[in-house]
């Protein structure tokens, strides 16, 4: 910067980076101001409870809720992973031509997202024979295809990151099957990719709302439902659930960070 | 059990998975959309341009280029800060909180807005104190401020790699031959950062188009946008015409792949330009 | 650095084999990338392929691995016929360019990985490991993460676990292209100690003629999927057997004389007489010309460019139209402009075509 415009440049950078902070906490630190106030129509509460987080905490349905959204997410996740890694190392080694083919796949879900994807689900899987329409059976799989392109970028950039095909046929020169190979040197290399990704996709998968509210309802209540029923009732709690819910994303986006360490930022497309 | 076989079976039943609840669900859409008990139709894409679904379209483009935009020039400006900021704390806990705000959408969201700006939201009572406008989230018109919640972040986030390509030993060697920084941003800088620019806005729109559990969360789908009425269609509680949804659907698909060729061709033009760079 | 022998690795365990290529051909998309390859790398020695990127060393050497399957011919390493044999029930230890060390796996790990592929027990593993370490000079770094070596210290590792479980043969891609100038001229001489040592039947890829011609017992000389000259790196280089071979083994002042009279030719745009040559292509090292100060026949140049080099000094000079390079002692002093005349000996003109 010359001279004259060090304290500009400077100024305006701490003014945007400050103008966002401000904007991302503001929200959270207010809402969980809120979830422990008594009263608030004025500046300030009229006192302060806990009184919200008890009843929340004491509450069997909220349980219920968030263990059904982590059977969720989880099942998503895993079922991605499941189906990635093999499916990318069959990809690498054997049949790099259809690589395209996994990019197409990943890329549907940005032109049919959640809302209308449930629409197409929910006609198909109304009628015999799959009628699992308004069960978990359809919102697991529905939730795995809108995390899969998280999932796909997290474990592609994973087995980017090291060369697969060289390190199998170095393997090879020594003696080893690809069976070796993938259990000795590609799995353990490309983990800390995958369950980077994986948390993230968790994150997603956690906080899905537009399948559930659609698919299932509150016939296979999760928790972003359950704060959704709650709003209308207890706004104290809600803040709570809300404050709950950024606490579970940034603690899982750390976690990715850690897991990671190449604090690559994951986009689904 | 030999490994090729072993992956090549997962790869298959991944395949099976994937046609059943991913490409399906699209097709059936356009089949229920272009048929009805008779055969092919019309009618269901006639009935989508009714008034109320074209509002609700232009609505969804209306807030989707609002959101985008702010998000974009916030969100370019961010990242340029965290370019050129040489604290790498600041930089790595603001990386972080946007990389964790980017997908933080739906009921939280919705309801911390609530918070500030409901009814009796704290803010709008220190706006009403202060004699300044407040502002009621509930209203279609003030839906952006929301989104702009995940959409600055996202732009950040999205941005931040391509402010990486630009060495700052250019900036230098821009200054050893006498341009100003304006010239060099004018000259340099905007036109390396423009594909990505333009391809990250386009993403911002769409993010902001397909959006359905944040605005769903704060009006039960009395904001009149197109994923609104598409899950009004399905989910009965006014009207039930999956007919209506599936050519809504169709409508929203389609401005989606134009906003996805869109930002591949904002990839490759970014690509050539690196390449051109090396080269 | 210095290479030590523990006394175990320098008793060979087994002969030296050979490795011999017979008619070998490779398509790629109906375009050759090997046509009609025969060589034989003798029991215990150094060959190098050499040639530029994308002539077909690099395929040919995958396809003694057991990466690619040759499209024609065979290859056998003793007298087994290994071309249908995968890669890896071949019993040969591989160096890659860019050492594709197992990240996830320590030093001890990557050294040690065949010998766990082939079963061995713990404490022989750790002997055998340990072995190695000593003779590519990396006692001590067994722990260390693969990640956080110098490209030296990987080249290495790579090489010591190539060695570990007594291959039959040795492969080097391009070992020593990744590495820093300096590095890679000290791991030269210390890899082709290692090799005369081991007495381990070798077969090299390299584009660099320098490393070719430095290491190895014989070199062959590819082009275009194609066998140039097979021979001694003396051989190639006083004899070289095509225009190829020629320029692109050392330095070469490649003209061509065109008929004057009898004995006399025109050569870079000045005539000269010199008797017993032929119409034709001809080429001349630069450290076979003399530079004369004061010229009284023959060719004469204009000292364009004077580069000392230690040793000795290159001239660059301009002849006619062409531009010559000689390589002179440094007892001369040239400068810049002079004209000088360059004698040229008659066996020093190599003939090309």
């Amino acid at each position: 910067m010359n001279v004259g415009s060090v304290n500009i440049g400077s100024m305006l950078r701490r003014g945007i980076l400050g103008a966002l902070l401000l904007y991302l906490l503001t929200p959270i630190a207010l809402t969980l101001v809120y979830s422990f106030a008594k009263n608030w129509s004025t500046l300030l509460p009229d006192g302060y409870t806990l009184e919200a987080w008890g009843k929340l905490f004491g509450d069997p349905i909220f349980w219920q809720s968030t263990g059904r959204s982590l059977i969720m997410a989880a099942s998503a996740v895993a079922l991605s992973i499941f189906f990635l890694v093999p499916t990318l190392f069959a990809i690498t080694l054997y049949a790099p031509k259809l690589a395209s083919l996994l990019e197409f796949f990943s890329l549907w879900p940005f032109v049919f997202p959640g809302v209308i994807l449930a629409v197409g689900l929910i006609q198909i899987f109304s009628n015999p024979p799959l009628a699992i329409s308004g069960t978990p059976w359809l919102l697991i799989p529905a939730v795995t295809v809108v995390v899969m392109p998280f999932a796909y970028r997290a474990v592609s950039n994973a087995f980017e990151s090291i060369n697969v095909r060289e390190l199998a046929e170095a393997g090879r020169s020594l003696g080893s099957s690809d069976l070796q190979i993938l259990a000795w040197v590609i799995f353990p290399s490309v983990l800390p990719g995958v369950l980077s990704g994986g948390v993230l996709a968790l994150s997603a998968a956690f906080g899905e709302f537009s399948l559930a509210q659609l698919i299932v309802g509150s016939a296979w209540q999760t928790l972003p439902y359950y704060q959704y029923l709650t709003n209308s009732q207890d706004g104290h709690r809600s803040a709570a659930i809300s404050v709950l819910a950024f606490g579970i994303a940034w603690g899982l986006g750390t976690l990715a960070l850690q897991l990671g360490r190449g604090s690559r930022t994951v986009t689904a497309v | 059990m030999n490994l090729r076989w072993a992956t090549f079976a997962i790869a298959g039943l991944f395949l099976g998975f994937l046609i059943l609840f991913e490409i399906l669900p699209g097709i059936f859409l356009g089949i229920t959309a272009l048929t009805n008990k008779a055969g092919f139709t019309l009618e269901h894409l006639q009935e989508a341009t009714k008034p109320l679904f074209l509002r609700a379209l232009n609505n969804s483009v209306w807030l989707s280029l609002q959101s985008a935009l702010e998000g974009a020039l916030l969100g370019t400006l961010t990242a340029g800060a965290l370019w050129s900021s040489r604290n790498a704390r600041v930089k790595s806990f603001v990386t972080a909180l946007s990389g964790v705000s980017a997908n933080f959408a739906g009921v939280p969201l919705a309801f911390a807005f609530v918070v500030m700006l409901g009814a009796s939201g704290v803010l709008n009572y220190i706006f009403t104190s202060s004699n300044l406008p407040t502002i009621d989230i509930y209203r279609r018109e003030n839906l952006h401020w929301i989104y702009l919640y995940f959409q600055w972040p996202l732009m950040t986030a999205l941005m931040l790699p391509a402010f990486g390509a630009i060495d700052k030993s250019w900036l230098e060697a821009a200054r050893g031959m006498g341009a100003s920084s304006v010239l060099f941003w004018w000259r340099v800088g905007i036109p390396v950062l423009l594909p990505t620019l333009l391809g990250s806005s386009v993403l911002l729109f769409a993010n902001s188009f397909g959006a359905y559990a944040t605005v769903y969360a704060l009006s039960q789908g009395s904001i009149n946008l197109l994923p609104t009425q598409i899950g009004f269609q399905v989910s009965g509680q006014v009207g039930y015409d999956p007919g209506a949804a599936a050519a809504l659907s169709l409508v929203m698909a389609a401005v989606l792949l134009a906003c996805l060729a869109l930002y591949r061709g904002s990839r490759s033009w970014a690509e050539r330009l690196q390449s051109r760079g090396r080269a | 650095m210095t290479v030590t022998m523990p006394a175990s690795a320098t008793q060979s365990s087994s002969q030296p084999v050979a490795i011999t290529c017979t008619a070998l051909s490779k398509f790629y998309g109906g375009k050759p990338a090997v046509q009609d390859v025969h060589l034989e790398v003798k029991p215990g020695e150094l060959l190098s392929l050499l040639g530029p990127s994308g002539c077909g060393k690099t395929t040919t050497l995958r396809c003694v691995a057991g990466f690619e399957i040759p499209d024609a011919g065979s290859i056998h390493i003793g007298a087994q016929d290994v071309t249908k044999v995968p890669a890896e029930n071949r019993k040969v230890g591989m160096v890659f360019q860019n050492y594709a060390l197992f990240p996830n796996l320590s030093v001890a790990g990557n050294v040690g990985f065949g010998l766990r592929v082939a079963g061995w027990n713990k404490q022989k593993l750790e002997a055998r490991v340990g072995e190695l370490l000593e003779i590519v000079g990396l006692v001590g770094y067994d722990k260390r993460n693969v990640t956080t070596l110098s490209g030296g210290q990987r080249q290495r590792v790579a090489l010591a676990r190539a060695l570990a479980p007594n291959p039959r043969v040795l492969l080097l891609d391009e070992p020593l292209s990744a590495l820093d100038a300096k590095i890679r001229v000290e791991l030269r001489t210390e890899l082709r100690r290692l090799q005369l040592t081991l007495g381990v039947t070798t077969l090299l890829v390299t584009h660099d003629q320098e490393e070719a011609m430095s290491m190895s017992d014989r070199v062959v000389v590819m082009n275009q999927g194609r066998i140039e000259q097979i021979g001694t790196p003396r051989d190639l280089y006083a004899t070289p057997a095509t225009p190829f071979v020629a320029s692109f083994v050392g330095e070469m002042n490649t003209v061509t004389l065109e008929p004057v009279g009898n004995s006399s030719f025109k050569v870079s745009g000045q005539t000269v007489t010199l008797p017993n040559l032929e119409v034709g292509r001809y080429g001349v090292r630069p450290e076979a010309i003399t530079l004369e100060p004061n010229p009284s026949q023959g060719l004469r140049g204009v000292v364009e460019l004077v580069t000392y080099l230690g040793a000795d000094q290159q001239v660059i000079l301009r002849v006619g139209g062409d531009t010559w390079i000689a390589r002179v002692p440094n007892d001369l002093v040239f400068t810049r402009g002079q004209t000088v005349g360059l004698e040229i000996a008659a066996g020093a003109w190599l003939r090309l075509s």
